[in-house]
């Protein structure tokens, strides 16, 4: 009876230490995630490129299978656009919101870490090495993409690298 | 007692170990469902229904756990099913989730079979030339635990006849469960000092003791040995080759029907099952005889 009892007792707390984990999640569905505009007070140039992949030896073939289609032919996850960006938005929420418009799946670690962008993800270069950098207007800003806040006509472009220093971001 | 118990304990090293390490370096989903099933299903003809459905009962938990965690963490793949915190719950997150759990509990079952067949004279017997100390050391510590458990139910069953836990105040009885467990620590550290001397004296871990063994090495070991040798053979060289890589991310790859995924899923399947097959050869014969009499 009372070991009955008790474990009534854990089972009822264990439901709501779960329902507490989950009440302080946002959940959001696909179609809502996917729907989102692009609206603010300056306009700011972006282009997501993938182009080392293609060009680089051995690069394309190493990918898995299921992700070659899925790579667009010129390169070019997004073109070169310009588009509406709020006052203090980093890089970071600017991908999201522009990945969230065009349907582009992205992958974001421990809030900063960009570790995937349309299933490309980091490491999929000779097993180990390959990952996406941004520049803005050019160089390397070699700060993480939530700490720089952009500016009226930056251009911005994520391009993502398979050996170190092909995107020549090792010259100074 | 089974058929696999009466082999020369190479070979069923061997078989084992062949087994394990298959399943251990894929992750493709036919060579995991084939292990689990073929596992799970050895152990049932070792230890019997009753004692392994009971385990399986309390390790299906265990799995749902583990398939779920991983698309809390994984937000690689391409079907998005909701989206949490901003981040992605994939469909393929929680397709390599299951797998990874369903492999996880074949090797469980895999070292369970092995560890009802492989006792502790077998392991010393392969061991104790390499390694007296090793082997020693393995089968000592895998003693331990059941033995252990076993002391601790024994006090605490004579503490709750004694009556120390009749009050129905919970800090009492945590506390008489302390006492209980204060018992079988001193136990355990005083049979430590004893058992320690008595193998001391007998010899225990000189690389000249010897043991009685009357493992010798017949036909059917020679038949086993060639099927074994044969499915890791075809095995090795397919798996060399490439074709039990897997992809999950960003999609689920087919399932390859080529020839030689076909021939590796057979070599496995064989492979895998010659335990039950040895078993289930053993309980037909014996059943034929013994409707003669």
């Amino acid at each position: 009876m009372i070991k009955r009892k008790s474990k009534i007792i854990s089972f009822i707390a264990l439901v709501a230490l779960l329902s507490v984990l989950l009440f302080g999640c946002t959940f959001t569905s696909v179609d809502d995630h996917y729907s989102v505009q692009l609206e603010g007070d300056f306009e700011v140039s972006f282009l997501i490129s993938c182009e080392k992949v293609l060009t680089t030896e051995g690069a394309f073939e190493g990918l898995p299978n299921t992700l070659k289609p899925l790579i667009p032919k010129d390169g070019y996850f997004i073109p070169k656009v310009d588009v509406l960006c709020v006052e203090g938005d980093s890089v970071t929420d600017l991908l999201r919101k522009i990945c969230a418009n065009k349907n582009i799946s992205l992958t974001i670690t421990g809030g900063n870490y960009i570790a995937s962008i349309g299933g490309l993800s980091e490491k999929m270069y000779a097993n180990n090495l390959g990952g996406w950098m941004y520049k803005v207007n050019g160089v390397f800003p070699n700060k993480s993409a939530s700490m720089y806040t952009l500016v009226e006509g930056d251009i911005v472009e994520w391009l993502y690298t398979c050996e170190p220093g092909d995107l020549g971001e090792l010259e100074w | 007692m089974s058929r696999l118990e009466r082999y020369h304990p190479i070979i069923v090293f061997l078989y084992f170990l062949m087994c394990i390490i298959t399943v251990m370096f894929t992750m493709h989903p036919v060579i995991i469902i084939l292990s689990f099933v073929i596992s799970i299903a050895l152990s049932f003809q070792l230890e019997g229904c009753r004692k392994v459905g009971k385990s399986l009962l309390y390790i299906i938990p265990i799995m749902i756990i583990i398939a779920l965690t991983n698309p809390l963490f994984v937000h690689d793949g391409g079907t998005e099913l909701f989206f949490m915190n901003g981040n992605a719950v994939t469909l393929e997150a929680l397709i390599y989730g299951v797998m990874i759990s369903l492999k996880l509990v074949s090797i469980i079952y895999w070292f369970r079979a092995y560890n009802y067949i492989m006792t502790s004279d077998k392991v010393i017997y392969l061991f104790g030339k390499v390694s007296p100390r090793l082997s020693l050391l393995l089968t000592m510590s895998l003693r331990f635990v059941p033995l252990y458990a076993r002391k601790f139910r024994e006090a605490d069953d004579a503490s709750r006849a004694l009556g120390a836990y009749a009050t129905s105040n919970i800090k009492d009885k945590l506390m008489a469960k302390l006492h209980v467990f204060a018992i079988v620590f001193s136990y355990s550290i005083e049979s430590a000092v004893t058992t320690s001397d008595s193998m001391s004296a007998r010899g225990y871990g000189m690389r000249r003791r010897t043991n009685y063994h009357n493992f010798k090495w017949s036909m059917s070991d020679t038949i086993m040995f060639l099927f074994v040798a044969l499915g890791c053979v075809t095995l090795a060289t397919i798996m060399i080759l490439g074709y039990s890589g897997f992809d999950y991310y960003p999609y689920v790859d087919d399932i390859n029907i080529g020839v030689a995924s076909i021939v590796m899923y057979v070599s496995y399947f064989c492979l895998a099952s010659i335990g039950m097959i040895m078993e289930i050869k053993e309980a037909v014969s014996w059943s034929i005889l013994r409707s003669k009499i």
